[in-house]
């Protein structure tokens, strides 16, 4: 199993506040890692760290085998193309229509025309089962939550990732559109053979997609492994988490 | 132990205030270092600096129209007062045509547009940052100073001096108007005099009033100023739409210390390069 994603040592704090005390985690290709934890336990700070939004106070977050923490900027935008990202909120970007918001990375770097970018974004707007004539020309606003995380997950596909990031898809969603956007990303992850990370605090929705677990608490790791390996653990804090 | 550790800490919170402006001063200075990069180094966004133009420039002609035109009015009113005594009505174009030209108009423009133009861009990179739409641009691998810093800066340095040339021009027909419909001038005069005014410290390159230039120097500055801070507010916004209302009230404050404050400095700047 080649590693793609590797945080050796990560320790992060925020003045006083110690989010990240010194972990260690590995994602490995084509698998999808659940990372776990209550409200403020560091979970989105990860995915924070392996874009190299933040940079870690120790230790090395490896993103097939480089270094973000110490690479140029330059470096970093050109690793960044690697990866996807689907935030909390979609964070589409308010004053561009459906179209343009998928197809942003397209009509950013490449010189592509406007109808071969229309054909993938309506491509990749089917895979995340949204009907393209209907969506295309919308706003983030007219969209309903679902819609807009099936958005978000068309735009962080389009340059073609081998990884995928996700940071809480399923908050804020019903139980129905919960399942649909689990499905999704499992389908992503059979068809497309991405590397996924999901930032979760959602048990369910974690135990359907996830290869491996990794529970974050007070900045450590209490837990990493299987579902089952989970349910049969005897730490207290992931038996009162399961709980 | 408690009062001691309480004194302690009112002790450093000036030393922790000074600390932490230096900070602020520091990154609003690497700030406008990229933004000056990102003037003469690719890629630049044409589209989006052609849209910022039209929201800050074009989009602030109304109220810095109605500016121009109630200083104008007033400062021929205030003047007019003074200037009746000495039987010197005559002379109001000059008071209208300098203070309008040197002062009033690059200043009250900056100040009117960093309200509108300026508030407005902090709440917007504010919203775009709360909502983490900043974050999804770095993702994509695009640098959000370029994106977003450049074409706003690159507007206000191109629409403050346009803006002002509108705020004076306004301002001495608000001064004519009241010069002919209250005191009695006639038009003739009154130009005359606005015009003798701008002549009085003479012309650059045979043609260009020097207080003219003085005008169009400080929109510069102002421009810059207003930019740079709205952004600088808006891409460091935390803590929700209270953090977006914070940021652009903060905006507005700041930039219009800073415009205040350089146009002092400036003016001192130009007398001593361009009349002394």
């Amino acid at each position: 199993m080649t590693p793609i994603i590797e945080l050796r040592g990560v320790r992060l704090a925020f003045g006083d506040r110690v989010v990240l005390n010194g972990i260690d985690l590995v994602v490995n290709e084509r698998e999808t890692v659940c990372v776990l934890g209550g409200s403020g336990a560091g979970k989105s700070t990860v995915l924070r760290l392996i874009l190299g939004l933040i940079q870690p106070d120790e230790g090395e977050v490896l993103v097939r085998g480089r270094d973000m923490s110490s690479s140029s900027y330059a470096n970093v935008l050109e690793m960044r193309r690697d990866m996807g990202m689907v935030f909390q909120g979609a964070a589409l970007f308010d004053s561009l229509t459906v179209l343009d918001n998928v197809g942003f990375y397209l009509f950013e770097h490449t010189d592509l025309p406007e109808s071969e970018i229309a054909e993938r974004v309506a491509h990749l707007l089917e895979v995340v089962d949204l009907n393209p004539t209907e969506v295309m020309t919308l706003l983030p606003s007219e969209l309903s939550g679902g819609m807009k995380k099936r958005v978000g997950v068309a735009r962080a596909l389009i340059h073609e990732p081998c990884i995928l990031l996700y940071d809480e898809p399923t908050s804020g969603l019903d139980p129905i559109t919960t399942r649909t956007i689990d499905e999704l990303i499992l389908k992503l992850q059979r068809d497309l053979g991405v590397t996924s990370m999901v930032v979760t605090h959602d048990l369910e929705s974690a135990f359907r997609i996830a290869d491996r677990l990794a529970l974050l608490c007070e900045g450590d790791i209490v837990f990493e492994g299987t579902e089952s390996e989970m349910r049969e653990a005897a730490d207290p804090y992931v038996r009162e988490f399961l709980a | 132990m408690k009062i001691l550790s309480g004194l302690a800490s009112v002790a450093s919170y000036p030393a922790d205030r000074v600390r932490l402006l230096a900070w602020h001063v520091q990154a609003y200075a690497a700030l406008s270092g990229r933004a000056l990069k990102g003037l003469v180094t690719r890629p630049f966004y044409a589209r989006d600096t052609i849209v910022q133009l039209d929201s800050i420039g074009v989009g602030s002609l109304g109220i810095v129209f109605l500016t121009g035109l109630f200083t104008g009015m007033v400062l021929a009113l205030q003047s007019a007062v003074e200037m009746e005594r000495f039987g010197a009505t005559i002379y109001i174009g000059r008071l209208v045509g300098a203070s309008a030209v040197r002062e009033l108009g690059p200043v009250l423009t900056a100040l009117m547009v960093s309200g509108r133009a300026g508030s407005g861009i902090a709440a917007e990179l504010g919203a775009m940052r709360v909502t983490e739409q900043i974050d999804a641009l770095q993702t994509m691998g695009v640098d959000p100073v370029r994106k977003l810093v450049v074409p706003r800066f690159v507007a206000c340095l191109i629409a403050l001096p346009l803006l002002t040339i509108v705020t004076d021009i306004i301002a001495i027909l608000g001064g004519l108007l009241i010069s002919v419909v209250k005191l009695g001038l006639t038009p003739e005069l009154y130009m005359r005099s606005v015009y003798e005014s701008l002549a009085h410290n003479g012309f650059l390159l045979t043609f260009i009033p020097v207080d003219f230039v003085m005008g169009m120097v400080k929109p510069l500055f102002f421009g810059a100023i207003i930019a740079l801070t709205a952004c600088y507010y808006g891409m460091r916004t935390e803590g929700g739409t209270e953090g977006v209302g914070r940021a652009a009230t903060g905006s507005v404050v700041a930039s219009s210390i800073l415009i205040l404050a350089t146009d002092y400095f400036l003016t001192q700047i130009l007398i001593a390069l361009l009349i002394e």
